[in-house]
């Protein structure tokens, strides 16, 4: 058993875990933020996405112990703290991005991903970023809409580029 | 099953005497982390310890010295795909390793792990053999040693040894990499292609052409190589030498993906354009 610190949305989280204990179990099971799904448990649907480091990964292979002392962005820690939602989360519900949910918090988290780091992205740049996200519900023009509604809500707030989560004061090991 | 963190090859060398061959490389996770959850017994079951190599800061790094690329096993396929000195010294490399995956998956594949896998059709070995690369070894009983990329994916691996790094020889190659998927987002290829040509005012000075999904490993395609030594790059000599690398140089094997005449006909047709890309010809008719 391996002890890790897992920065999850700003907050230090300590938590003792097996060697191969994948963070979504983590996340999930330790630290009840349901919020990360598992879709396919096997890397290939991205339901289960969030960042680490501002990075999407799949929660489902990762190993929790390479989350150690590093920022883990989960759906839960998007909106601020008076509850007021992330522009991407807000625009997938004005565009109706989504139709059961169950793919949502990874689409979002993958979606705020890119636009931390291309404000503006091509339609095919926003497909190219959300191809690990797979949604069996509707199609996936909604979705790209969304995309490109947060970003014109992200530029429009004066936020464009911003890293979208909370970080922890100190940062973690590279 | 015991769990380490060393901070230095060697240390990891001891390790993976100390428990060979039941210890088990962690780098970036995903093929170890899709062997449990998939509870592939080959893989982990007699696995008596993980070595998680993440914490060795050699292994992440990246240079060039004029002649030679060498970049550490453990660069992700994100950061191959960005990294400058990657892109300008190794512009295939850089090609292979943003078509890998989902982004989710670039963001942990690392490059060792990719030449580790033994997958047929790994998108960033299939580059390196097309840029001659090689291998760097740690090996606590015979020291560091050196091996072809093509030979390294061919064989199987010392469990006592560690991949450390690649080396790319600089080159004045003009690249192409193609791939055929069912699926443009995150499935493996059936069969790619990634060709370098060197040329010398109006003939082909060498031409290096790796094929992944076209045998058990990754493949040079020597005979089309051979063969177009000395041609004009043109579209005929793309036709004869993609024709040549379907017939004599691919040995495929049917499976659930694709047949072994449908992989073949891939490796033609993409040998072909990525000759042709290569060459610089932009002919609609064959795009």
């Amino acid at each position: 058993m391996q002890p890790v610190t897992l920065f999850v949305n700003g907050s230090a989280r300590e938590v003792v875990v097996e060697p191969l204990q994948t963070l979504l179990a983590v996340l999930r099971d330790h630290l009840g933020l349901t919020g990360t799904k598992e879709g396919c448990g096997t890397g290939y649907c991205g339901a289960c996405t969030v960042l680490i480091d501002g990075q999407p990964v799949n929660a489902c292979l990762f190993p929790a112990v390479d989350a150690d002392r590093r920022d883990v962005t989960t759906i839960e820690g998007l909106a601020d703290d008076a509850g007021m939602l992330h522009p991407v989360q807000s625009a997938f519900i004005e565009r109706f991005g989504l139709q059961c949910g169950y793919c949502t918090p990874g689409m979002i988290l993958s979606a705020a991903s890119l636009l931390a780091e291309n404000p503006q992205p091509s339609d095919e740049q926003a497909r190219s970023a959300l191809a690990g996200n797979i949604c069996r519900c509707t199609g996936y023009q909604t979705i790209i809409a969304a995309v490109h509604e947060a970003a014109r809500l992200l530029r429009e707030q004066g936020r464009a580029g911003e890293a979208p989560g909370k970080r922890a004061p100190i940062r973690g090991r590279a | 099953m015991q769990y380490f963190e060393p901070n230095f090859v060697d240390e990891a060398l001891v390790l993976l005497d100390r428990f060979a061959p039941h210890a088990h490389v962690l780098a970036g996770g995903s093929l170890l982390g899709l062997a449990v959850r998939t509870r592939d017994s080959r893989a982990i079951a007699d696995a008596t310890a993980i070595v998680n190599v993440k914490r060795i800061p050699a292994l992440r790094e990246i240079s060039f010295d004029g002649a030679t690329l060498t970049i550490g096993a453990l660069v992700t396929a994100r950061e191959a795909s960005m990294h400058e000195l990657i892109r300008a010294h190794a512009p295939l490399v850089a090609r292979a390793a943003s078509s890998l995956g989902a982004r989710q998956l670039r963001t942990v594949a690392t490059i060792g792990g990719n030449l580790c896998s033994g997958h047929p059709a790994a998108d960033i070995s299939t580059a390196l053999l097309a840029c001659d690369a090689r291998c760097l070894i740690a090996d606590i009983a015979s020291g560091p040693t050196s091996v072809l990329a093509v030979d390294f994916v061919r064989a199987e691996s010392d469990p006592r040894s560690l991949l450390t790094a690649i080396e790319v020889p600089a080159s004045a190659a003009r690249v192409a990499y193609l791939k055929m998927q069912t699926r443009r987002a995150f499935e493996m290829a059936i069969v790619s292609a990634a060709v370098a040509v060197e040329l010398d005012g109006s003939t082909v000075r060498a031409a290096r052409i790796a094929l992944g999904g076209a045998a058990p490993s990754p493949v040079r395609a020597a005979n089309a190589e051979s063969w177009l030594r000395g041609k004009s790059p043109s579209g005929a000599a793309a036709s004869d030498a993609s024709r040549l690398a379907a017939d004599q140089d691919a040995a495929p094997a049917g499976d659930a993906h694709a047949s072994a005449e449908y992989r073949r006909q891939l490796v033609h047709v993409l040998v072909e354009r990525a000759l042709h890309e290569a060459f610089g010809m932009h002919d609609a008719a064959v795009r």
